[in-house]
């Protein structure tokens, strides 16, 4: 590992966009209280983390975002390997989800709020419910694509559905349903703030709206980039996790280019 | 000095009410959906006092920041109480849903200043509602408290409401909207309006009082519970009652002293230097027929029109004092 | 030939209305939550007859489009500078990495302090949603171009201009595409959420506002409008691109 000694231009650039918003809100450039130092965000930032306020606020969001991703992608996998399998229910049901797939995910939030009210139950389905449909699609897509010499290989040996669904299909799928939840995630991460921000009463969102009502710019600024680092730590985290997971799928991979 | 003797002199006299319940049973734990506003601070006071301990009750207050977005949780058995705005609340029960008073929280003044006030911009030449025919006055939504209180403000000055566009906008933008022209007045509610002038001062005025201009010591917003919950658990709202009423009158013994704006700036997260411009609310214990009645005939007069109950029906025993 | 392919679906859509329609009439269901589709379908009769639904509707179409060609023109633009110029993908690359990752539902409260609640904003919001995927997809498009097709344009003497419009960016295309599509969706969402933030006009608006006035008839029937847009505009998508498509094999040697 050598240090470079001169930064690339890009961390230059950065630095002096940073530097740029530091000295035009102290000098008031933009004339409003709206606009605060970065500083004074970074101090904001400090204190309700030293308090534990963020801390177990983003707490509670990601929990919310786990369980979401877990229901709503468990539900994709089924439901997707069962269309994938047996098309007489994608027959049946398909134009179902075809219809409710492109509402976007926001606009369901105040229906979903009359019948599960605010707490935990509602902002859980709002994330499986975004979840569901980009798993669902790759899990079927996965099927398709393996489905003809995998699966002809299972049916040789006379194994039966259910054993062929679970030993065969579904590990020779996973690297599709994993590219499915990657897509998912950043959009999980988003919908659980915003189930937050316009149901209120739990999670970072809701601090969010607190702020901006409170009148609080340093705070809000400090939301962001909290709510960056999450979305930059998630995706890292899994794609770790998914190397991990599906090691013998890039290990082919890296045999099929050499 | 005096306000350390006289809290530990309530904190003593607390004692032997907390003693019984404390001992016989567990608390009874009541989930209450309230707004981050300055008409909830009876609540906060009586959880930090321990009125609600000491009658065996513990308080989880959860906050939204909506003027109707608790009571779809109240509906869904999440929220046991909910604190909302009075047109919100009719507005459910013309639907059908059995919200029940179980108290008051706030009225608006006899004489200004409001908790609500009309805002327009330094020498733009509005001072009436006759003024903004044809023009864009801002509220935070249509069909609640804040827009039935501004529309019949401008029809007591002498405008037709209908020729006034209502454009939506939430009120932490207001200001800036309005100091930008892109609105020609707005109907603001504290602490929005301190806010407003603390940071737009030199370019925006108060022209109008919505409340005690049309209505002095008008209704403003409430406790409700749902009906079948008052019928299983009476006995706990009377206890809930009773403490939110020990807390609106520590409210109410403080209205000029500090601690109770340190005890909003503390729910509230606003600013306390902010906090010391406001107008407060009147914070009432109860509810009454005649209150409600004339809020509806105002609420049909500007278009929501419909059958509701008869108002006393829907009025809980704790309400009614 | 098509619709005997989607009739089982079809029966099996309209079984689920008439049992919606019979819970709500048995009192299983409570009608001031969910009214029967029979009491919801003449209330968005009413809003389609009257016009009243073209005025919000064309808000929120306004801000889709508006803020996908802005993101969409952006993003290519600086996703092919990246991919063509090393000196611009040096310089970029730190900033795209930052600001990537944050959720941009996030920054619509953000961005209200400065922008204000108009166009401006909910515009700005649309398009920074729309800028990142398109950006990625194009980089990803111009990195993949063939080195040998890239030598063969320089053997025949095309400039540097020149090849990047008539070689790369055709090349590119099929992922540039990708990456609009996935954006197209994400600009609806962020036009629904920024709406119902800012609280004025549109879809996303009326249907949270309508919740909050317990107009809960009203909010089903807009939401009902706001899926067939959802609906529309992927079914609109998806043949623009089977068109710009359609020459593309004919590309390749």
């Amino acid at each position: 590992m050598r240090l470079s000694a001169r930064p690339s231009s890009g961390v230059v650039l950065v630095a002096c966009l940073l530097l740029l918003w530091e000295v035009s809100a102290r000098l008031d450039w933009m004339h409003t209280p709206n606009w605060p130092p970065l500083t004074d965000v970074l101090v904001a930032l400090a204190h309700d983390t030293l308090t534990g306020e963020l801390p177990l606020l983003v707490g509670g969001t990601l929990w919310r975002m786990a369980a979401g991703l877990a229901a709503g992608g468990a539900a994709g996998v089924v439901v997707g390997m069962l269309f994938a399998t047996l098309p007489m229910t994608a027959r049946l049901f398909g134009p179902m989800v075809e219809l409710v797939r492109p509402i976007p995910i926001p606009a369901v939030i105040p229906p979903l709020v009359l019948f599960l009210g605010l707490d935990n139950t509602m902002k859980v389905t709002v994330v499986a419910l975004t979840v569901f449909f980009p798993v669902l699609t790759n899990t079927m897509q996965g099927v398709a694509a393996v489905e003809a010499d995998t699966l002809a290989m299972g049916r040789t040996f006379g194994i039966g559905p259910l054993r062929r669904a679970l030993r065969i299909t579904l590990p020779a799928v996973l690297p599709y349903i994993l590219a499915g939840f990657r897509v998912s995630l950043a959009l999980a991460l988003v919908v659980a703030v915003v189930a937050e921000m316009i149901a209120g009463e739990q999670g970072i969102g809701h601090y969010l709206v607190m702020m901006q009502f409170a009148g609080r710019a340093p705070e809000i600024y400090a939301t962001v980039l909290v709510l960056a680092v999450l979305g930059y730590g998630l995706n890292r985290a899994f794609l770790v996790m998914e190397h991990r997971t599906i090691h013998w799928w890039f290990a082919m991979g890296r045999q099929a280019d050499g | 000095m005096t306000q350390i003797t006289r809290r530990a002199a309530l904190t003593l006299a607390a004692l032997p009410l907390a003693a019984p319940p404390l001992l016989g049973q567990n608390l009874t734990k009541l989930r209450v959906s309230v707004i981050p506003v300055l008409d909830v601070a009876p609540l906060h006071a009586a959880i930090r006092e321990g009125y609600f301990a000491a009658e065996g009750i513990e308080i989880d207050t959860s906050t939204t920041t909506g003027g109707a977005t608790g009571l779809p949780g109240l509906i869904a058995g999440q929220f046991q109480v909910t604190f909302s705005n009075t047109v919100s609340i009719l507005l459910g029960v013309r639907e059908g849903l059995d919200f029940r008073f179980v108290s008051g929280a706030s009225r608006g003044a006899m004489t200004p200043p409001d908790i609500f006030a009309v805002m327009a911009k330094k020498g733009s030449g509005i001072r009436s509602g006759k003024d903004l025919e044809g023009k864009r006055i801002a509220s935070n939504t249509r069909n609640n408290i804040v827009w039935l209180r501004g529309m019949a403000w401008v029809e007591k000055t002498g405008g037709d409401w209908h020729r006034v566009t209502t454009v939506e906008v939430p009120f932490p933008q207001m200001a800036d909207a309005l100091a930008g022209g892109r609105i020609d007045a707005a109907i603001l509610s504290e602490p929005f309006v301190a806010g407003a002038l603390a940071t737009h001062g030199d370019t925006l005025e108060r022209i109008g009082w919505p409340i005690s201009e049309t209505a002095p010591g008008g209704t403003n917003a409430q406790y409700v519970a749902m009906k079948d919950e008052l019928n299983a658990h009476g006995e706990v709202f009377d206890r809930f009652g009773r403490a939110l009423h020990r807390g609106v009158d520590w409210v109410n013994a403080r209205l000029t002293d500090p601690v109770l704006l340190e005890l909003i700036a503390g729910f509230s997260r606003v600013p306390i230097e902010r906090l010391r411009q406001v107008a407060l609310p009147a914070y009432p214990k109860g509810v009454t027929p005649g209150e409600l009645d004339d809020l509806l005939v105002s609420m049909k007069h500007f278009g929501m029109t419909g059958t509701y109950p008869a108002t006393s029906s829907l009025i809980f025993r704790t309400a009614a004092v | 030939m098509k619709l005997s392919r989607i009739w089982p679906g079809l029966v099996v859509l309209a079984l689920l209305l008439a049992g919606l329609e019979a819970a709500v009439n048995a009192g299983l269901i409570r009608r001031a939550l969910m009214p029967a589709p029979s009491a919801i379908a003449p209330v968005l009769w009413g809003l389609l007859e009257s016009g009243e639904v073209l005025e919000p509707l064309f808000a929120t179409l306004r801000l889709v489009f508006a803020g996908f060609a802005i993101g969409s023109v952006l993003g290519i633009a600086v996703g092919l500078a990246m991919g063509w110029f090393p000196a611009a993908f040096r310089l970029l690359e730190p900033l795209v990495e930052l600001l990537r990752p944050i959720p941009k539902a996030a920054l619509v409260p953000a961005l209200m302090l400065f922008l204000g609640i108009g166009e401006t904003m909910k515009i700005t919001s649309v398009s920074l949603a729309v800028l990142f995927p398109v950006l990625v997809n194009t980089l990803q498009g111009v990195r993949g171009v063939d080195r040998v097709m890239l030598d063969a344009a320089r053997t025949h003497g095309w400039g540097p201009a020149h090849t990047l419009l008539h070689l790369v960016l055709p090349a590119a295309l099929p992922f540039i595409l990708a990456g609009m599509r996935i954006s197209l969706g994400l600009a609806l969402v962020l036009a629904v959420l920024a709406e119902m933030l800012t609280g004025q006009g549109g879809l996303g608006f009326l249907i949270l506002d309508m919740q909050r006035s317990f107009l809960i008839r009203q909010m089903y029937a807009w939401l009902v409008i706001l899926a067939v847009v959802g609906l529309a505009l992927n079914g609109l998508f998806l043949f623009v691109e089977r068109r710009a498509l359609h020459w593309q094999p004919a590309l390749r040697p």
